[in-house]
């Protein structure tokens, strides 16, 4: 959770903070906008893989823990894509639910859409329902794995994209 | 009333209209909130998931919670939901107008082998030349629908409604039949209306004489130019009568030319005149037109073997599967769809479907090259019927009927081989004849050139179609050409008998 001073704290909206202020900041502040929007990206996404690489270590006897895991791995990811495309970042629990809101031009928008919908459905089984087995899962612990993998190489391809390197 | 029953009419089936794929397989499974639906595909693509995505919008209100794609492989491969689909599919695209394959049509279209796309976009006249099923109206229909996304205006003439016609009113019904498209889009400007008016009066008291028509040329050629820049497609060229094509031709280019409007037809070359040396009318070749030529036949086995597997795959993608081999036993069954095909893409497609009805009614799960076989030897008589059509009301009927049977006695009865050579002699009846066996798609060219001994004569290398001689299996007296169904060396051809001349009077 950032504290303040922070630029994800100086306004709702980053994004819209840095275009509104383009009239009135020097160009050399601006860019410092920029970079230290494209820090909290980097850092967005480093959080995810992290998250990602704990879950892969796991084995499929702690598969609660692993769906849980490679869940926050593409929320956090997925939260460092929004950012970056339009300054959104929001720590209300409600966040959660904007996990599949992906960008224009964001590759397989479809596919991703879909799957982190059920990814997100899989996850509150994981964590908070204690009657479900492992077969309660919509996405297999493999295909899981598999989906998160591709999530971030895509992710990592937009961010590049935009000139944001990780 | 289980969850499952309660939400096949309403998710399964709203996700059944949107995607195309009907009773796919799925289940429900209980979640913290409500129920997820997870349909199972064999390798879903992007359109799947969208359309899930959309029923998921408008399930929420019952107590769904999401309706998920999950990547699974059907226990019957043939009887899956998506299989079927993809024989739905195949039997759609086997024939194509203008309405063809809808906002899916590029998803669904396979380039050509020569990469023909980029020329019949070019603003300029042409005739795309191949036999029955060889892609020209895909092609027509590619440049149609690039057209429309580019919002320019195209109209699209099916001339299989002019069959055999020869008479002058065919322009007229061309030139009725633009004004009626361009109304599809936008409404006529008065001058246009006057002049539909005036045609649909010619045309209804019977004075189809061509100088009342010519008189009215400039005026129509005024209108045209004022619909704007315009492709008018006109496929299936060949089905008007071979002495009308010409003068047809000639009427309809001597409002198009010079006026930004491009005439693109489709034809079957050997049935199809453009140019009338004697009374200076029509489209010559290649000041006025050029031939854009989609028929490799079996010469460039592994370009037509990529083209047709690319087409089949294209479709099966569209349909959830991976690729058309997920539905065959081995790797020959393609390779053997492609040469009994002889590289025409819509036999391969037509056969392949029936290649699918035979293996699943003998309850196999994969299609076999035995089915492909079979397939073949019954799609031989729809070539016999398809002769009847393109040379209906033709002197050539009986003769071409007694050439074919002819070469059939030279090739089975006499040399026991499935192929032969005849020499290139444009003033040979006899290979003219050939040719036209070849648009028929019942003789299949293996080699366009092959030099046996004597310099100076040039041999084709032909095949007879399969359909011709196999049942289950090929007939065990025949001598069976590459049946690796490889591309062949020249010295291989060269041992193929040569057919000089054919008795007809006993056929």
């Amino acid at each position: 959770m950032p504290t303040s001073p922070h630029i994800l704290l100086a306004a709702p909206n980053v994004r819209k903070m840095q275009t509104n202020l383009a009239n009135l900041l020097s160009h050399a502040s601006i860019v410092s906008i920029e970079g230290a929007i494209t820090e909290n990206v980097v850092q967005l996404y480093r959080l995810g893989r992290n998250h990602y690489l704990f879950a892969r270590r796991q084995t499929n006897r702690d598969w609660r823990q692993k769906i849980s895991r490679f869940y926050y791995g593409a929320y956090n990811v997925s939260r460092s894509v929004r950012l970056a495309h339009n300054g959104e970042f929001n720590t209300d629990v409600s966040d959660h639910k904007k996990i599949e809101s992906l960008p224009p031009g964001f590759p397989n928008t479809a596919l991703y859409q879909n799957q982190l919908i059920a990814l997100r459905e899989d996850r509150n089984l994981c964590d908070y329902d204690h009657t479900s087995s492992i077969t309660s899962l919509a996405l297999d612990v493999v295909s899981t794995e598999s989906l998160v993998t591709n999530f971030l190489v895509d992710a990592r391809t937009f961010l590049a994209s935009k000139g944001i390197t990780l | 009333m289980n969850v499952s029953n309660a939400l096949e009419p309403t998710v399964i089936s709203e996700f059944a209209r949107i995607s195309g794929l009907k009773n796919p397989d799925f289940e429900v499974k209980p979640r913290l909130d409500g129920n997820a639906v997870i349909i199972r595909i064999a390798e879903p693509s992007e359109r799947f998931f969208q359309a899930a995505l959309d029923v998921s919008n408008e399930a929420e209100s019952s107590g769904i919670t999401s309706v998920t794609i999950k990547k699974g492989m059907p226990k019957n491969r043939l009887q899956s939901p998506e299989a079927r689909y993809f024989l739905r599919t195949l039997s759609e695209s086997l024939n194509i107008n203008r309405f063809s394959f809808g906002d899916d049509f590029f998803a669904r279209y396979t380039r050509s082998v020569s990469n023909a796309e980029d020329q019949i976009l070019a603003r300029a006249n042409h005739v795309v030349y191949g036999r029955r099923g060889a892609g020209k109206s895909s092609l027509l229909l590619y440049a149609m629908r690039s057209r429309q996304n580019e919002g320019e205006f195209s109209a699209w003439i099916d001339m299989q409604v002019f069959e055999r016609r020869n008479d002058p009113a065919v322009a007229i019904d061309i030139f009725l039949e633009v004004f009626r498209q361009v109304a599809e889009s936008s409404t006529l400007k008065p001058e246009i209306q006057l002049l539909e008016t005036e045609l649909k009066r010619i045309k209804a008291e019977g004075q189809n004489d061509e100088n009342r028509l010519r008189l009215m040329l400039p005026s129509i050629r005024n209108s045209l130019a004022s619909i704007g820049k315009m492709f008018i497609f006109l496929d299936d060229f060949h089905v008007l009568d071979i002495d009308a094509q010409p003068k047809i031709l000639g009427l309809l280019y001597s409002v198009t030319r010079g006026n930004n409007i491009f005439l693109k037809l489709s034809a079957i070359e050997t049935l199809t005149r453009t140019w009338n040396t004697k009374d200076h009318a029509g489209l010559q070749i290649p000041q006025d037109a050029q031939t854009i030529k989609l028929d490799y036949n079996l010469t460039v086995p592994e370009r037509a073997s990529e083209h047709i597997e690319g087409i089949l795959d294209a479709h099966a993608k569209y349909c959830g599967l991976p690729s058309v081999k997920f539905l065959c036993n081995s790797p020959d069954v393609l390779a053997r769809l492609v040469w009994v095909s002889a590289g025409v893409p819509r036999d391969a497609l037509n056969m392949f479907t029936q290649a699918i009805t035979k293996a699943t009614s003998n309850n196999r799960t994969r299609v076999a090259v035995s089915d492909v076989n079979m397939a073949t030897s019954e799609m031989v008589s729809q070539k016999m019927r398809e002769l009847d059509v393109d040379l209906a009301g033709s002197p050539d009927r009986p003769a071409i009927s007694k050439v074919l049977d002819g070469i059939k006695d030279f090739c089975v009865k006499q040399q026991k081989k499935n192929a032969f050579l005849i020499e290139i002699r444009n003033s040979d009846p006899l290979y003219q004849d050939v040719l036209k066996l070849v648009d028929l798609r019942l003789l299949h060219v293996i080699s366009e050139g092959v030099t046996v001994g004597e310099a100076g004569r040039k041999y084709l290398a032909l095949i007879l179609d399969y359909g011709l001689y196999t049942g289950v299996r090929a007939a065990p007296s025949v001598d069976l050409f590459n049946k690796a169904m490889q591309r062949v060396g020249r010295k291989e051809l060269r041992t193929l008998p040569i057919l000089k001349k054919i008795d007809t009077s006993t056929s």
